[in-house]
């Protein structure tokens, strides 16, 4: 056998049939080319990627309203999950958010909750 | 039949009092020194003819609002709301930069509007039901 295999070797002939059994392998399962995002949507919109800048405070938003009440009439400055800068100016809080190294802060107008019977034009 | 290809499509956005609407972060800039830029939640608004921020912005980054020259919008009750023009550059990060001579309120503003000058600059689509909003770069 090992006979064999050196005077295969000598003519190439093993290389070729170990490179053909390499090039006939299939290749590992790629990942599929659609991320997440792209995957059926619920309204059949399945080939727009969805955005997700700011979705964490997006979510945080929607997750905590709570944490925006003692700031009704003021501006704030969201990072993430926190609110870095709060106050009536938004000038002086973004500055404020700069100095803790953000620059591009993300400002926030927070409005009292609507009534029932009211809505926006 | 037209097709429209969009390039994205984003959740309304929620604001901190329950409330959700078909908006945009997008990033305010000094058209000139880019300094001082800013992010906010705007109104993607097909009925308003132009887009609106609340002066204090103005300032914000590094603009005179006074310097503005002066326009008065005309409200569904009749009331007018006084504002001045003044050039920013719009920014998002997945949709690229954009000039544009923005109007800004000389008072306070519930929230910020984008308006069919910036519906000109890229294509929007809406899907209310489903509390969508899709974006092109084409318009």
């Amino acid at each position: 056998m090992t006979k064999l295999r050196a005077m295969l070797r000598t003519r190439g002939l093993l290389a070729m049939k170990s490179q053909k059994k390499t090039t006939t392998r299939k290749p590992p399962r790629a990942a599929s080319k659609k991320s997440r995002s792209r995957r059926k949507g619920k309204n059949g919109t399945a080939a727009i990627p969805v955005s997700l800048h700011r979705a964490v405070e997006q979510r945080f938003i929607e997750e905590h309203p709570e944490a925006f009440e003692p700031f009704v009439g003021e501006w704030v400055v969201l990072e993430g999950t926190s609110i870095v800068a709060h106050g009536p100016e938004p000038a002086i809080i973004a500055d404020k958010a700069r100095a803790l190294g953000i620059n591009v802060p993300y400002l926030l107008k927070v409005q009292p909750k609507l009534k029932p019977n009211e809505g926006y034009l | 039949m037209d097709t429209i290809r969009y390039r994205f499509r984003l959740s309304c956005l929620r604001r901190p009092n329950g409330s959700l609407f078909p908006g945009l972060a997008i990033e305010l800039q000094h058209p000139l020194t880019g300094a001082k830029s800013m992010e906010i939640d705007a109104e993607l608004d097909s009925g308003a003819e132009y887009s609106l921020f609340e002066g204090s912005l103005a300032f914000a980054i590094g603009l005179d609002l006074f310097e503005g020259t002066p326009f008065a919008f005309g409200l569904a009750d009749g009331i007018s709301l006084d504002s001045r023009i003044l050039p920013v550059v719009l920014s998002h990060a997945e949709l690229g930069r954009f000039e544009l001579d923005a109007r800004f309120s000389t008072g306070p503003l519930r929230s910020h509007i984008l308006g069919r000058d910036f519906f000109d600059l890229l294509q929007v689509g809406f899907n209310e039901h489903h509390s969508e909003v899709f974006l092109g770069t084409a318009p």
